[in-house]
């Protein structure tokens, strides 16, 4: 048989096979683009949990606040014992103005709140480096030696926020995976029931075909292009999907929050995510498609 | 060209043979009439002979191709050297009297272009190229029974089984149809046609082979 006429058979009577039977594939297309968009919204707050603890992650700033009863002095000689600890890179103080300053210009246009307030409720602290190799666990351990300090009131770093944040990601994914592994069982049970239909619709014509010579592979291979389509189709929808739904959040949240929750949904889907839901898409419908015409070429 | 040596048939779940201890031998460029009374397995003989159905014993010969034994991908080839006219038609509704003709050639892969012209041309033989569009539902009885005989025709192949080919048709189309069988058989191919129709085995002359209850009773050569 020559190849380019036997893929243009086969690809023809798959579009047709799609047009006569679209309703039955409009209803298998949305099953399957809905499946694989909770996939992907999963796999998006996955992956931008991920970046969040990657960001919090290189942060190698600890901040040591100092008790309102220190004195300048006192300051001084807090600095030179936090600069003396093992890991650090660099200590600077921040003396009451300047921390007042600072948070002001934190505050953006609200920092007007703090003109009526007096010196001391701002506490002076003392902004740790440490060195660009500290592991989060020598973090940790930086922190606890500063809090020990005395005059040190208070720490506060991002790694603490961290171990909570990696809690949180395994969860999703564990989620995720469950859902996924879940709904791509149903959708190949779909995919496969609605090729299944189409095949039986078909019936009759696949047996003629066999009687007047067809091979196998030319009477299976539309429909497991069909089922191909259809997934590939659904991969790209769900794409579009996870992404006007991550536009949307993002929205709502610029509105309300004037960008304080970004982080979690700045990232989009990424570019492995999405062609992991158009690849699995496809080839849910490739297995459906195999798996749902083989028992009718047993006809004759 | 077609070997049969005792060939018995009996359809799962029947107990009684369709064939039974059938021989016959039928030579390349032959034409013949396969006779009988309705139920005597001129159907079933034609069916075991492109693999329809596997013969419960006996061995088949077509060619040099042991039909008993052949697996199931050797099987499109050898339907691909026979053209068959089914009693019940076997036409697809939902595909245009064209369609269903260029089938024949579809599942062998020929070129577009030398389909079109081959189809139209089967077509005009059996006077229906101008219904080419209409859908087979559409048509009358003889029509349909045309267009399968346009389809077993186009490929050109070395055998025509053609299974009351005229069954649907009055006298003169009748007498076109066998004109057409008989013109096809002078060009070489090996002609079998199941009929229980006496007028037409008495114009044609042809050798016969009459089946009775399953057995061969007169002509198996
Ligand atoms: N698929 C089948 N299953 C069971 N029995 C069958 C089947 N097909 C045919 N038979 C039986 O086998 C016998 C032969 O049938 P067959 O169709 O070959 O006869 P025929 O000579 O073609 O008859 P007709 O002239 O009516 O077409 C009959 O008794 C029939 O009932
Ligand atoms: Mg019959």
């Amino acid at each position: 048989m020559r190849s380019g006429r036997f893929v243009a058979s086969v690809l023809d009577r798959a579009l047709r096979n799609m047009w006569e039977q679209r309703r039955l594939h409009l209803l298998a297309l949305s099953v399957m683009a809905l499946s694989l968009s909770v996939v992907g919204a999963f796999a998006m707050v996955a992956s931008n949990l991920a970046r969040v603890r990657a960001a919090l992650g290189a942060e190698r700033v600890i901040t040591a606040f100092i008790g309102a009863g220190v004195d300048a002095a006192g300051q001084q000689r807090l600095r030179g014992e936090a600069a003396a600890l093992p890991g650090v890179a660099r200590v600077e103080l921040l003396a009451v103005e300047e921390a007042r300053d600072r948070f002001r210009e934190a505050l953006g246009p609200h920092g007007a709140l703090l003109d009526g307030l007096s010196g001391d409720v701002i506490p002076a602290a003392l902004v740790v480096v440490a060195q660009a190799e500290a592991a989060p666990d020598q973090m940790a351990a930086l922190a606890k030696r500063l809090a020990a300090l005395v005059g040190v009131e208070e720490v506060a770093y991002a790694a603490e926020e961290l171990e909570r944040l990696t809690t949180l990601i395994r969860a999703v994914e564990l989620i995720a995976l469950a859902v996924g592994a879940l709904i791509a069982l149903v959708t190949v049970i779909v995919v496969s029931n609605t090729i299944r239909l189409t095949v039986l619709a078909r019936q009759e014509e696949i047996a003629i075909m066999k009687l007047v010579g067809a091979t196998d592979s030319f009477v299976r291979l539309p429909f497991v292009v069909e089922g191909l389509l259809g997934g590939l189709a659904a991969g790209a929808i769900a794409i579009a999907i996870v992404w006007s739904l991550n536009a949307a959040v993002l929205g709502a949240i610029g509105a309300v929050a004037a960008g304080a929750l970004d982080p979690i949904f700045a990232v989009r889907l990424s570019a492995l995510h999405a062609s992991l839901l158009v690849g699995g898409g496809g080839l849910l419908g490739l297995v459906g498609g195999l798996v749902s015409v083989g028992r009718f070429l047993k006809v004759m | 060209m077609i070997q049969l040596f005792h060939v018995a048939k009996t359809y799962p779940g029947a107990d009684e043979y369709a064939l039974a201890d059938v021989n016959l031998n039928v030579d390349k460029g032959e034409f013949v009439f396969l006779t009988g009374p309705s139920g005597a397995g001129k159907t079933t003989l034609l069916r075991l002979l492109f693999a329809a159905e596997r013969p419960s014993n006996g061995q088949i010969l077509i060619g040099n191709r042991n039909i008993a034994r052949l697996s199931r991908r050797q099987i499109p080839a050898l339907r691909r050297s026979i053209g068959v006219v089914f009693q019940d038609f076997k036409l697809i509704d939902t595909r245009s009297v064209f369609e269903n003709v260029a089938l024949t050639l579809d599942v062998r892969g020929e070129p577009r272009r030398a389909t079109r012209s081959r189809v139209e041309a089967v077509l005009k033989r059996v006077g229906l190229l101008h219904k080419k569009h209409a859908a087979p539902r559409h048509l009358s009885g003889g029509e349909q029974q045309r267009i399968a005989i346009a389809r077993a025709l186009v490929a050109e192949p070395s055998i025509v089984l053609a299974d009351e080919p005229t069954g649907n048709l009055d006298p003169e189309r009748s007498l076109d149809i066998m004109n057409m069988l008989n013109d096809v058989n002078a060009r070489g191919t090996t002609v079998l046609v199941a009929t229980h129709d006496p007028t037409l085995i008495e114009r044609f002359r042809k050798r016969v082979i009459a089946l009775e209850a399953g057995r061969v009773v007169r002509g198996g050569g």
